[in-house]
């Protein structure tokens, strides 16, 4: 079975030219201004972020197709995406599978955590978890104060 | 072949979007609902009344500010986002490691 190395969400991931990947602001806690009025109902933020996973293989594997089935639960606990995600070593000089899921809006409505779980499909103990905090933070309004003066 | 609505951006109609077809998702009857009001005028409305799907069960996962977000259409609510570490980084072994390189070398 496949053993996972690396399960991290962050804002993004960077691919050089040899296919070496960065992580770019890992999530831990992401604070959202909210305003007097409330979200509405499943509200998200217009952010893009990625679920990145690596995967170390022994040479049995080779050639053997898995799918990773990735889900994200928002703090409101409703599904907020589910994605599946085919993949083979097949290159005999590889130990290595990388994969990078890459999701449009981020679920804001409630304060909590967003839950992301990954599993390959149809093997037991190979489920990770990850999660992040969504904090709202209430925006600071803008007191408008007399001129100062000193004396 | 499937269309997409030009008021609420929903991909999976089975008819185009005239000749009286209404869309599943925000419930514009084409040639009828749109013939005084403008798509982003219908728009408005449907956001307004909270971006509710209209005819029966929505598909799997169906988030109308994703559907939004991916035709570049502003959300209608103020979103501002901020990551913040938690705890700090543990660091170790800079110094011996400089010193262990320059030994090597």
């Amino acid at each position: 079975m496949p053993k996972l190395k690396i399960l991290a969400v962050c804002e993004k991931v960077i691919l050089d030219q040899q296919q070496v990947p960065s992580l770019i602001g890992i999530f831990e806690r992401m604070n959202i201004e909210v305003q007097d009025a409330p979200l509405p109902e499943n509200a998200i933020a217009p952010v893009r972020w990625s679920v990145f996973t690596l995967w170390q293989h022994t040479s049995e594997e080779k050639n053997v197709e898995y799918t990773q089935k990735t889900r994200i639960v928002g703090p409101d606990g409703k599904l907020f995406s589910e994605v599946g995600a085919k993949f083979t070593l097949e290159k005999p000089d590889e130990f290595q599978s990388k994969n990078q899921i890459e999701l449009l809006g981020l679920p804001i409505s409630t304060e909590g955590n967003v839950l992301v779980e990954v599993h390959l499909e149809g093997i037991p103990g190979s489920e990770a978890r990850y999660e992040f905090a969504i904090v709202h933070v209430q925006k600071e309004r803008n007191v408008q104060t007399g001129p100062s003066t000193v004396q | 072949m499937t269309f997409t609505c030009p008021v609420c951006f929903y991909d999976g109609l089975q008819e185009p979007a005239h000749d009286y077809n209404i869309c599943d998702c925000c419930g514009t009857e084409f040639g009828n609902d749109d013939e005084l009001l403008s798509s982003s005028a219908l728009r408005e409305r449907w956001v307004e009344k909270g971006a509710k799907w209209f005819f029966g069960e929505p598909p799997a996962n169906w988030q109308p500010w994703v559907q939004l977000l991916k035709a570049n259409v502003p959300l209608p609510y103020p979103t501002s986002v901020t990551a913040e570490g938690g705890g700090i980084v543990r660091k170790s072994g800079g110094a011996e490691t400089e010193q262990w390189i320059a030994e090597a070398s």
